[in-house]
């Protein structure tokens, strides 16, 4: 039986998560004590919502040290939508209340979608729809069952910038918008979109985790 | 271009599935967890569950029909019907839902619309606007088209968006349930006044419909119900339809047609 813990911060859309994961054959534990989550095998850190409020339940639960310590274990996490920006640094979302830091476990920041006109139409914010990836680099481990008939469910209005440009494992396109979709730092995983809401192509990758 | 999503729209009388014509008459179809799971087999983008008796609280309700259905379906759900505060949002989410949508509650007082979209983000709040058309515009409707709004379906659209809506699913009673073909008209005057994703439904009858409310009304996506729960065409088909005709969708499997 493969193990996995999903932090649970009071935010986001934990069951949606659990129960693409039981389907495909993890053993889900939801936690919010920082003991257990430091002695995880796997960790997820889901997200839906505003960076902030996010930030700050991280902190009122003291999950910060926990989750840095999880990530000195070298065992695989893995942060999907707002749980991969909060691994980096900064928002930019609702900066100017109250802004809070990241984990900082991967170097960059978030900025909103910048709009531009394509094809008559302006784009929409939120990022609202299935996109395919551009990987780019294969041998993410994540990838290794998807291929290019694949999509994915992003749902987003800002989209994260790695400082290193290595970290950027999978890109996809937003209009004349290149969006961050996936990236990596030795054990730490994030991705922009919802693997738990993409059908098949999320069930693969997430399998994919499990396996790591 | 842009991505376009199909998305199926499931009213529920629960534990029933139900469909109406112009938001009236509903007639009992089944099991609710049974359609949304042969939707998903057949590609759908998104599922939004809409309660028309706002069992939020109560057993048996639409909590644990979410319930069910996110047990084998993993496409974006919206839960809609009954929500009266931040609390009823929390319950959805961890019920399973992805998203909720608001139409009773932000009428009466649409501060509530800020309060969410604060507290769990934009990407999860849709305002839904069922509106009717009167002799110069369209005007909300809300419990279930029994009661008018005194509003103006353009202007709640806007006021929405100020205060952090991340989408609107924008029905048009007078073509819910008839499938006489979307009212074009009212999505293209939201579309243009709006700059967050417009969901169009109410009236599909044909796929040529859907492109319409694309390429003339310029809605982001389409939501769908007559047509999917009587069978009269799949998910694949619309989609297939649709990409001959030009619009992007990324989402498409052959292999479901």
């Amino acid at each position: 039986m493969k193990n996995v813990l999903i932090i649970d911060y009071n935010v986001g859309n934990i069951k949606s998560v659990q129960r693409a994961l039981e389907h495909i054959g993890a053993n889900v534990t939801i936690s919010s004590n920082p003991k257990e989550i430091e002695r995880a095998s796997k960790v997820i850190l889901p997200g839906v919502g505003a960076f902030n409020s996010a930030m700050k339940e991280i902190d009122k639960l003291k999950l910060r040290k926990s989750i840095l310590k999880f990530v000195a274990t070298k065992q695989p996490i893995l942060g999907i939508c707002l749980g991969m920006q909060m691994l980096l640094d900064s928002s930019e979302e609702f900066c100017e209340e109250d802004p809070q830091p990241g984990l900082s476990i991967i170097s960059g920041y978030s900025t909103k979608i910048p709009i531009k006109k394509i094809d008559q139409n302006q784009l929409k914010l939120p990022h609202i729809g299935w996109s395919k990836l551009h990987i780019e680099n294969q041998r993410t481990k994540l990838f290794k069952d998807i291929t290019d008939k694949d999509s994915f469910y992003f749902v987003h209005s800002y989209m994260s910038i790695p400082s290193d440009s290595n970290c950027l494992t999978a890109n996809s396109k937003y209009g004349d918008n290149r969006i961050t979709a996936a990236i990596q730092q030795d054990n730490v995983y994030g991705v922009q979109f919802h693997p738990e809401k993409s059908g098949q192509s999320g069930l693969k990758l997430l399998s994919a985790f499990l396996q790591l | 271009m842009r991505n376009v999503r199909v998305i199926a729209k499931l009213e529920v009388k629960p534990p029933n599935l139900v469909k109406g014509i112009q938001l009236e008459g509903l007639r009992k179809l089944g099991n609710p967890n049974d359609f949304a799971v042969k939707y998903y087999k057949q590609g759908i983008d998104e599922i939004i569950y809409e309660d028309q008796i706002a069992s939020l609280l109560g057993r048996n309700g639409i909590l644990d029909i979410i319930e069910k259905t996110t047990d084998n379906v993993f496409v974006p759900i919206t839960v809609g019907g009954g929500i009266q505060s931040v609390e009823n949002v929390s319950d959805a989410l961890r019920a399973g839902a992805d998203k909720i949508s608001i139409n009773s509650a932000a009428i009466q007082n649409p501060s509530i619309l800020k309060d969410i979209a604060k507290r769990f983000g934009s990407q999860c709040l849709i305002l839904s606007i069922q509106a009717k058309k009167q002799t110069n515009s369209w005007e909300p409707y809300y419990d279930c088209g029994r009661e008018h709004s005194g509003l103006d379906a353009i202007e709640w659209a806007k006021l929405g968006e100020q205060l952090g809506v991340g989408e609107i699913l924008l029905t048009s009673i007078d073509q819910d349930g008839t499938k006489k073909g979307f009212d074009i008209e009212l999505i293209r005057k939201v579309t243009d006044s709006v700059s967050i994703p417009v969901i169009a439904s109410g009236g599909m009858g044909s796929c040529d419909d859907i492109f319409q409310a694309i390429s003339k009304g310029k809605a982001d996506a389409v939501a769908i119900a007559h047509v999917l729960h009587y069978d009269l065409f799949t998910t694949a088909q619309i989609k297939k339809y649709c990409m001959n005709k030009g619009i992007n969708i990324d989402n498409y499997n052959e292999d479901l047609l």
